[in-house]
C-alpha cells in the first residue's frame, strides 16, 4: 500500500464504514445496491458487523421499565399469524447439526425390511423433552416417525407438518398416535414436496388443528436432508 | 441470559409469531438492548421508544435472522444499534446538532450476560490498542455514539477528509489484525 495521503480505497474499508454508519446517503445507497450482488461485500459487512457488535456487547445492562414490554406486546397483540414464505425456509444453524446427530442416532432406527428412507428430518425442542425422527420411503411413500423422547402435552396432542421449499404455508402431515413408531403412506404429491422441506410439530387440541394451519405453539422445526 | 442455543430457538418461535417465545425473548435480552439504545441516546424516553422499535423490528423480521449468518446476540444487537442512530440522526436533523453528552444513567454491569464471547472482545480490544489511541476513539465513537466524520473531525479539528484518510487507514489496519 503507498503512503500517498489520498484516502484509502478498499472494500473492506467501505463495508467497515458502511457498519459504522459513516458514509452520506447517496454513497451507503450505491454501496446498498453493490451488496445485493456481491457476496465479498456481504462478507465483509458480516465480518464487521460481529466485530463492532463485540463492543456494544461489553456495554452495561439496563432493565428498562415494565411499561416498555407492556406496550410493545400490546402493539404486537393483534398481528396476524405469520404465513410470508421465508419463514418456512427457516433454518437454524444448530438444527443442522442436530438433524445430523438425529440422523446417525436414529437413521438405522428407521430403517427396516419395507423401509428405504431417502429423506430424514429430526426435531428436537431446545430444552430437550421432545425428539421426533421422520422419514421418507420414496419408492412406496411411506413415511416414518419415530418419537424416541417426549409425549404430547396432557389434553393436547402432536401434530406434524410439512413446509415445502419456498411454500407460503404447512401443510399437515397429520396427528402424532400414542405409539412411539407410526408407519404410514402419504399422498404422491405431499412425498414429491418433501426433498428440501422443513417438517415441524405443533401442539394441538384434541384430533389436530382446527384450522388447517398450526395453531398452537410450534415445539420443533428441521429441515429434511437427503440421506 | 440464556444460552446462544436457547436464542436462537426463541428467535426461531418469533419468526413462527409465537408471542410467549418472543416474550421470552425480550426477558431476557433487553436490559442488553436497552443498554445499547440508551448509550447512543443518552436520552431514557427516547432510549425507551427506541427500545419499542427494535423489538418491533426484531418481531417483524425474525424470519430473516438465519440469512444474516450472524450469532444471535450480534444480530439483536446491530439491530438495536442501527434503529437507535436512525432515532439518533433525526433527532439531529429536527432538532439541529444538540450536543447531548448528558451524564448515562446509572447502569450495573450484567454478570453473565455477556453473549458475545469474551475472548472475542479481548482480541477486538487489542487489536484497537494497537491503533493510535486517538484513532481507536474515533472508530470507538462511530460505533458506540454514531458519530459521523463531521463530528469527528470537529472533536479532533481536523479536516473531514483527513479525518476520513485516518479512519479509513486505521479500519485496515484494524482488518490485518483482525486477520492475522
Amino acid at each position: 500500500m503507498s503512503d500517498a495521503p489520498e484516502i484509502p480505497q478498499d472494500d473492506s474499508a467501505l463495508a467497515a464504514e458502511y457498519v459504522l454508519r459513516l458514509l452520506d446517503a447517496e454513497e451507503e445507497r450505491a454501496f446498498e445496491n453493490r451488496l445485493l450482488s456481491d457476496s465479498d461485500l456481504r462478507d465483509q459487512v458480516r465480518m464487521w458487523e460481529a466485530k463492532f457488535a463485540s463492543l456494544a456487547d461489553a456495554l452495561p445492562e439496563t432493565t428498562p421499565p415494565a411499561s416498555v414490554k407492556v406496550r410493545l406486546m400490546d402493539k404486537i397483540a393483534g398481528t396476524h399469524e405469520r404465513t410470508g414464505s421465508a419463514i418456512w425456509r427457516w433454518l437454524l444453524p444448530s438444527a443442522v447439526a442436530l438433524a445430523v446427530i438425529g440422523f446417525l442416532a436414529f437413521g438405522p432406527l428407521l430403517r427396516g425390511p419395507d423401509f428405504d428412507p431417502a429423506y430424514h428430518a429430526s426435531l428436537i425442542t431446545a430444552d430437550g423433552s421432545l425428539q421426533i425422527e421422520a422419514g421418507l420411503s420414496p419408492d412406496n411413500n411411506l413415511f416414518k416417525v419415530l418419537r424416541p423422547i417426549g409425549d404430547a402435552r396432557p389434553g393436547r396432542v402432536l401434530e406434524i407438518w410439512l413446509i415445502a421449499e419456498g411454500a407460503d404455508a404447512p401443510v399437515s402431515l397429520g396427528v402424532l398416535p400414542e405409539d412411539r413408531e407410526t408407519l404410514f403412506e402419504i399422498d404422491p404429491d405431499l412425498a414429491a414436496l418433501i426433498e428440501g422441506g422443513v417438517m415441524a410439530v405443533s401442539d394441538e387440541p384434541p384430533g389436530g388443528s382446527p384450522t388447517g394451519a398450526p395453531t398452537g405453539e410450534v415445539l420443533a422445526t428441521g429441515e429434511f436432508f437427503d440421506v | 441470559m440464556q444460552s446462544r442455543a436457547e436464542v436462537e430457538h426463541l428467535i426461531a418461535k418469533t419468526a413462527l409469531g409465537d408471542k410467549s417465545a418472543f416474550s421470552v425473548l425480550y426477558d431476557a435480552t433487553s436490559a442488553k438492548l436497552f443498554g445499547v439504545c440508551l448509550h447512543i441516546l443518552k436520552d431514557r424516553t427516547e432510549a425507551e421508544d427506541a427500545l419499542q422499535d427494535v423489538y418491533l423490528r426484531i418481531w417483524n423480521k425474525a424470519d430473516s435472522y438465519a440469512i444474516t449468518g450472524h450469532s444471535p446476540m450480534t444480530w439483536l444487537i446491530t439491530v438495536a444499534r442501527n434503529l437507535a442512530i436512525d432515532r439518533l440522526r433525526a433527532r439531529k436533523e429536527t432538532a439541529g446538532d444538540l450536543d447531548t453528552a448528558s451524564e448515562l444513567p446509572d447502569a450495573r454491569p450484567g454478570p453473565e450476560a455477556a453473549a458475545i464471547a469474551s475472548s472475542e472482545l479481548r482480541r477486538f480490544e487489542d487489536c484497537l490498542n494497537e491503533l493510535k489511541s486517538e484513532h481507536a476513539s474515533a472508530v470507538k465513537g462511530a460505533y458506540l455514539n454514531g458519530d459521523t466524520y463531521l463530528d469527528l473531525s470537529e472533536r479532533y479539528s481536523v479536516p473531514l477528509n483527513t479525518m476520513r484518510t485516518w479512519l479509513r487507514r486505521s479500519l485496515l489496519k484494524l482488518k490485518d489484525c483482525l486477520s492475522r
